[in-house]
């Protein structure tokens, strides 16, 4: 099949991204494309040069005396020098010590990029350097750690692994990545009058933007406006680090009085920001011999790098997802955050998702390796299904389409065909010297929907439908390229039954939705869109009510002729509490809402456009706006225990509203001679309930896919001994282009209109579909099983696999060091 | 012959979306990227990378040559890495002057098919995604996958995972669309740029200093006159280091308004080129003749393959550097302009190289140009490049191996006895390098099934392979074993 002959593609012609014309034509403004206006100030950072150093003494005194250099500022200029997401445990500039390389340590206000650059590199730092502790090894050995152990327990580990016929100790080494967003952390700050600030931000998290900055400057979140239009990507690395950027800004617009703006260059944020954790997960799995998975016992440990930032969330949805697919009878997670004198890393879509999902998919290939047995096979005979739907942390799997997914997955894939080809393929390849090996895995992944932070779960929307019909509709959801301001707009569009183009989704701004969550966790759609239905369901009820009231009066007499002069009564309309179902459009007194124009079921002939009755409502002082929250239901995860509470045990809900669910089939061929990787063939068969837009969906489904790819293959962070990071540069760190993507790339989806506990029966696609790229890593795997030195003993790649580590493994008699200098 | 002064000018000259520019003073030595983005306030090109690795900062370019007939047509490159004052004598679109190439300044066909098939997501990188296939599209119709993603090597995008974008280049209808020549480099536009290429830049501003000298004598004079500017070819590998801080100068001198400098000369053996000649000329050249095509597609991204001069990248002397393997598999020789006896002379590509970074050019000396030996019909060719990723990427080991078969070697046994070979390596050295005693020992011993092993570990002695982040020494090692295992191998084969 060719990508031409795809059955997706007709399902691809879907409603475009709400940018899109201005996104090709390069009108979409960025923070970067602002206006420059006469006075604005250019904002830079100097960053540390050590991993892990006492600050001796900084001298800025040249850098301050160059001409055009219009400010230096240190950590003593912050009202408050700290800030922190989850623990309020980090700097926003280092005063004493830093903490890790990159670590900012001065701001620099200049007139131009050029002054400004010139002035960095006229600061002399004096450090004492101090050991610093550079991997997970080492943070265990000295007992470097945030927060708590944590852990997750169902029946009786020890026992269950020590009666198992089969058993297998291992572990996986998990390297991280960059986020590789294209725009670069940046912000513009207006300095306003009374001592306020207007922050344009490229965040997806813009009320933390507004806390960090107000905290930071000692001023109250009413004086600060964060208001965020778009980001070049985000992918989890804007969730929580853009906000101490925006503060760097905010705290030179406030000095200097004049707009300033920060652009971190791709280097600059390379080295700066934290990066997607790494894991080095520990375990011991017992299993019978048709390959039943009885006990697992798994120790994660992260690399949270230098500060808390989201690390410890970031480890429980590791331990949340340390089963997958999978129901494992018996089983304990325990979970620990290391803390390193790296950046300090952060959310990357997935979270810790994919950190457990990698350790329980490689596994299963193990188990199946040991058994001689294709690993599909142990899928389809452990993954969850009735009878077997309850997770290790009590909760019910409901709407759970894995088995159907396993199942027609393998056959849309011709999976066992395919699997008997490779098999041949090797045979002949191994004994003819050949050059090439192949390998094919089927992985799945069921991600759990829902923050585990449990406030988070709520979002606001603010509906204005004006006079003329066209409304504006704002929520707390950022807009990042995945298409949320577009599934609002369609939401809105069809609960008022008026044209997509009448609605424009603005940007996001706290003076406008307060107190709002991250863009993140997949639930931009979910929340936000939940919260502009809400609020459309009460403008509706009016307009439902309205429209009865005028169906009885004669035309002649309605507001649009005569309020003018005052002579008719005004249409009352009462207000009232309404139970919403979200899964469907509502409907009030029998009023539909459709094409524009609003009408009685039962008296069709009357038709007001929605144009005519908005204005009508007006002049009745009816109100036209709403403002409305949304909450998740059903949620009931208690961290400490591990356990969703006793009491939602077997009902809906728990730790996650429900699951997202798919698989994947990849086929990859390694090269002999190279170690390279070539992903033959990737079939994705995805379960995102009913999508609001199946395009946008699907395209948030292939980028996932192969941004996860480059995790599992080519981007390699390189840090040299003293923790520096080597690769910070496109040149360096290789994330997927054109011809890496799969040579035959397919996408399904599942037709399924049964997941009722969400917005319009959808399901979140943000972060699943990245989880499927594991079967890529696992595929290599499988091709390396094929040599004979792995007949006996599965092959223990790192993530990524890289050539060269893969053609290291193909000759494991050398000696291999990975060890690298700093030369580039 | 003395320049006239009536014939050298103080301002960069160019068309920017169909209108002439003079760009004067310090503004000359912005990169293109500011220059369009902060004075121009053009901000639908992109910044990213600034290292020419991305594409988001692509525009279109189109250069008549100056003294070379023929058409010239518009070509993406990365405005990040490029001086305004290197664009002198182009034409040049951005996506902003794209509008004009449809009726009614509809949106273009690549425009229209990246809305409708959801290729742009986040925006960032889609202006020079458009961009790059306006430039594409323009040369011919893109009706393959295959096709669709050459065309789309030099642009990175993290949102869509590309198969949108494929899509898109693939249902682009471009029934109504102009040729961008015939909008952005109609006779008009070309001859008043060939008028003033005929002209020599100075440009003096405080300590800046930007000249192109437009005939030789002038260049001789300028060189003679032992001037410290620093010589730009397309500058990709300098505009890297300056942005990155790693290189600052304040004189620079181009050579792009020097016509000789544009001559490409082939006959049955041998292909001679300037040294303004671009990598993508020289591929083109070399593919009509030789198996050089399909190691050249994996060469550089096409923003930087059709600026960046072959002449640069061997004076660069990068040991990972992508053409020196080939040009030491093609004998190549180079011909060096001495300013201090105002001649030139010919060096054989092995002698140029002298160390780390280090060559045979003096203080002052130019490339001049640069001639390869055409690989003859029988000859096997390998040319091979080992990155962690497979394009735009630079390389952790390149190879050019040749091999040519001794015609009376007859057939009566299992030895091959190579009548020429050459085995030629980076990233494995402080210099790119052949594998001078290995040749040797299968020139004297024939190649066989008893002597490949020998061979391949002789090879190891020759090579000096460091671990650094694009590979660790043993990876190259056996990287090295594995490309000349498979060479030899392969030449045997085809002998039997």
């Amino acid at each position: 099949m060719t990508l031409r002959d795809s059955p997706i593609h007709s399902n691809w012609k879907t409603r475009p991204h709400d940018s899109a014309e201005s996104h090709v034509q390069g009108l979409s403004e960025f923070i970067d494309d602002m206006p420059r206006i006469n006075g604005e100030v250019c904002v830079g950072l100097v960053l540390s040069e050590k991993a892990h150093a006492k600050i001796l003494k900084i001298d800025f005194d040249a850098a301050l005396a160059l001409d055009g250099v219009l400010g230096i500022y240190g950590a003593d200029d912050f009202a408050h020098n700290v800030w922190g997401t989850i623990f309020q445990d980090q700097p926003l500039l280092a005063r004493e010590e830093v903490q890790f390389f990159g670590e900012a340590i001065l701001i620099i206000a200049g007139a131009s990029q050029e002054i400004v650059r010139q002035a960095q590199k006229l600061v002399r730092i004096q450090y004492q350097e101090l050991p610093p502790i550079l991997s997970i090894d080492d943070a265990r050995r000295r007992n470097s750690f945030i927060g708590d152990e944590r852990f997750i327990k169902r029946g009786d580990v020890e026992s269950a692994l020590k009666a198992a016929p089969c058993s297998i100790e291992g572990s996986i080494t998990i390297q991280g990545a960059d986020h590789f967003y294209l725009e670069s952390q940046a912000a513009l700050v207006y300095p306003r009058e009374g001592g306020q600030l207007e922050i344009h931000t490229s965040a997806q998290h813009p009320t933390e933007v507004q806390h960090v900055v107000s905290h930071g400057l000692g001023l109250k979140s009413k004086d600060v406006v964060a208001i965020v239009k778009r980001m070049g990507g985000g992918f989890g690395g804007k969730e929580s680090q853009a906000a101490p950027i925006a503060a760097y800004a905010a705290l030179v617009a406030s000095k200097l009085q004049k707009p300033a703006r920060l652009i971190l260059t791709k280097d600059e944020d390379m080295i700066h920001t934290g990066k997607r954790n790494p894991y080095k997960n520990e375990y011991r799995v017992g299993f019978d011999l048709e390959g039943n998975i009885l006990a697992l016992d798994a120790r994660l440990y992260g690399d949270g790098g230098a500060y808390a930032d989201l690390s410890t969330s970031i480890l429980e949805r590791a331990m949340l997802h340390s089963d997958n697919a999978y129901y494992i009878p018996n089983m304990r997670v325990i979970g620990r955050v290391c803390k390193t004198n790296v950046h300090p890393h952060t959310a990357f879509r997935g979270f810790g998702g994919p950190k457990g999902v990698l350790m329980i998919e490689k596994i299963i290939e193990e188990i199946a390796h040991q058994l001689g047995k294709d690993a599909l096979e142990i899928r389809k005979l452990n993954s969850y299904r009735p009878g077997f739907d309850i997770t290790h942390y009590g909760q019910k799997v409901d709407n759970n389409m894995l088995p159907e997914l396993f199942e027609k997955c393998e056959e849309w894939s011709d999976y066992s065909r395919r699997r008997n080809d490779i098999s041949e393929f090797n045979k002949v390849s191994l004994s003819s010297d050949g050059e090439i090996i192949k390998g094919l895995s089927l992985t799945a992944v069921k991600f759990g929907i829902s923050f585990t932070t449990r406030f988070l779960n709520q979002g606001n929307a603010l509906v204005n439908v004006y006079r003329d019909g066209s409304i504006q509709v704002s929520t707390g959801a950022t807009e990042m390229g995945q298409g949320v301001n577009g599934r609002i707009a369609q939401i809105v569009s069809d609960e008022l039954g008026v044209p997509y183009e009448s609605i424009r989704v603005m940007p996001t701004s706290t003076e406008k939705n307060a107190n709002t969550s991250p863009t993140a966790a997949s639930s931009g759609t979910d929340i936000n869109g939940a919260a502009a239905a809400k609020a459309c369901q009460q403008i509706k009820a009016r307009l439902s009510k309205l429209l009865m009231a005028l169906s009885k009066k004669d035309p002649k007499t309605w507001a649009v002729h005569t309020a003018g002069i005052g002579t008719e009564s005004e249409v009352e309309v009462q207000e009232q509490d309404l139970t919403q179902d979200l899964y469907k459009d509502s409907s009030y007194e029998g009023v539909v809402f459709k094409d524009g124009e609003v009408y009685a079921k039962n008296n069709p002939a009357f038709k007001v456009s929605f144009s005519a009755l908005s204005n009508e409502a007006y002049l009745n002082r009816i109100s036209l706006c709403e403002y409305a929250h949304y909450k998740i239901p059903n949620l009931s995860f208690n961290k400490l225990k591990g356990q969703i509470d006793d009491s939602h045990k077997g009902t809906l809900g728990g730790a996650f509203l429900y699951f997202t669910q798919g698989v994947a089939a990849s086929e990859v061929s390694l090269n002999r001679l190279t170690g390279e990787v070539k992903v033959l063939q990737s079939d994705i068969l995805m379960d995102l309930g009913r999508p609001i837009n199946e395009g946008l969906d699907l395209g948030q489904v292939t980028g996932a896919f192969v941004q996860g790819m480059g995790w599992m293959t080519t981007e390699n962070l390189f840090y040299s001994k003293e923790g520096k990071l080597l690769s910070h540069s496109p040149s360096t760190y290789k994330i997927p282009s054109v011809h890496d993507i799969p040579r035959i790339f397919n996408v399904k989806l599942l037709e399924n209109h049964d997941n009722r506990v969400n917005v319009r029966g959808t399901k979140a696609v943000g972060e699943p579909p990245l989880l499927l790229s594991i079967s890529v890593w696992t595929a290599v795997q499988n091709a390396l099983c094929s040599l004979p030195e792995y007949a006996k003993n599965y092959p223990q790649l790192k993530v990524p696999a890289t050539a060269e580590r893969i053609l290291m493994a193909m000759n494991p008699e050398l000696l291999y060091v990975e060890d690298y200098d700093d030369n580039i | 012959m003395r320049s006239k002064a009536s014939t050298t000018r103080d301002f960069a000259f160019f068309y920017l979306n169909g209108k002439a520019q003079k760009v004067f003073g310090k503004e000359i030595f912005l990169n293109l990227s500011d220059y369009l983005r902060i004075q121009k306030s053009l901000t639908g090109t992109k910044v990213v990378c600034a290292e020419g690795d991305c594409g988001a900062c692509s525009v279109l370019r189109a250069f008549p040559k100056p003294g070379q007939k023929g058409e010239t047509q518009f070509e993406a490159i990365n405005s990040c890495i490029i001086r305004v004052g290197q664009l002198d004598g182009s034409s040049l679109v951005t996506i902003e002057g794209l509008r004009d190439l449809m009726p009614n300044k509809e949106l273009h066909p690549i425009q229209k098919s990246m809305v409708a098939c959801h290729g742009s997501q986040c925006g960032f990188c889609t202006p020079g995604i458009v961009v790059t296939m306006a430039a594409a599209l323009n040369k011919k119709s893109i009706t393959t996958v295959q096709e669709a993603k050459n065309s789309l090597t030099g642009n990175l995008c993290r949102c869509t995972g590309y198969l949108p974008i494929v899509e898109a280049v693939l249902q682009s209808d471009l029934s109504q669309l102009k040729k961008i020549e015939s909008v952005f480099l109609t006779p008009e536009i070309e001859k008043h740029i060939r008028s003033i290429q005929k002209q020599s830049v100075l440009a003096e501003v405080g300590d800046l200093c930007f000249e192109a000298p437009a005939d030789i004598p002038l260049l001789k004079k300028l060189r003679g006159g032992n001037l410290s500017g620093v010589v730009l070819g397309a500058g990709t590998d300098l505009g890297v280091a300056a942005n990155k801080g790693r290189f600052h100068s304040n004189h620079f001198l181009s050579l792009h308004l020097i016509p000789e400098l544009y001559s490409i000369k082939k006959d049955k053996s041998e292909l001679r080129i300037g040294a303004r000649v671009s990598l993508e000329e020289f591929r083109r050249h070399l593919s009509e003749s030789s198996q050089a095509e399909n190691f050249l597609h994996v060469f550089a991204s096409p923003q930087i393959k059709n600026i960046a001069t072959v002449a640069g990248n061997v004076a660069n002397a990068s040991p990972i550097g992508d053409t020196p393997p080939l040009l030491l598999a093609l004998d190549a020789e180079v011909e060096i302009f001495s300013p201090s006896s105002a001649k030139t002379k010919w060096i054989k590509i092995e002698e140029f190289y002298k160390a780390y970074k280090v060559t045979a050019l003096n203080k002052g000396d130019l490339i001049w140009s640069i001639k390869v030996q055409i690989p003859q019909k029988n000859d096997h060719v390998h040319l091979a490049k080992v990155s962690q990723r497979r394009d735009l990427d630079i390389s952790c080991v390149n190879a050019g191996f040749l091999l040519r078969h001794n015609q009376s070697n007859g057939d009566s046994t299992n030895v091959i006895m190579p009548s020429l070979l050459r085995l030629a390596l980076g990233g494995v050295g402080p210099t790119p390098l052949r594998l001078l005693e290995t040749e040797s020992f299968l020139l004297t011993e024939g190649l066989s099934k008893e002597t490949l092993a020998p061979a391949l570990d002789l090879a190891q002695t020759e090579i000096k392979p460091i671990g650094d982040l694009r590979g660790s020494e043993n990876y190259r090692r056996l990287v090295v074993n594995g490309l000349l295992k498979k060479f030899l191998s392969e030449a045997m084969e085809l002998q039997q």
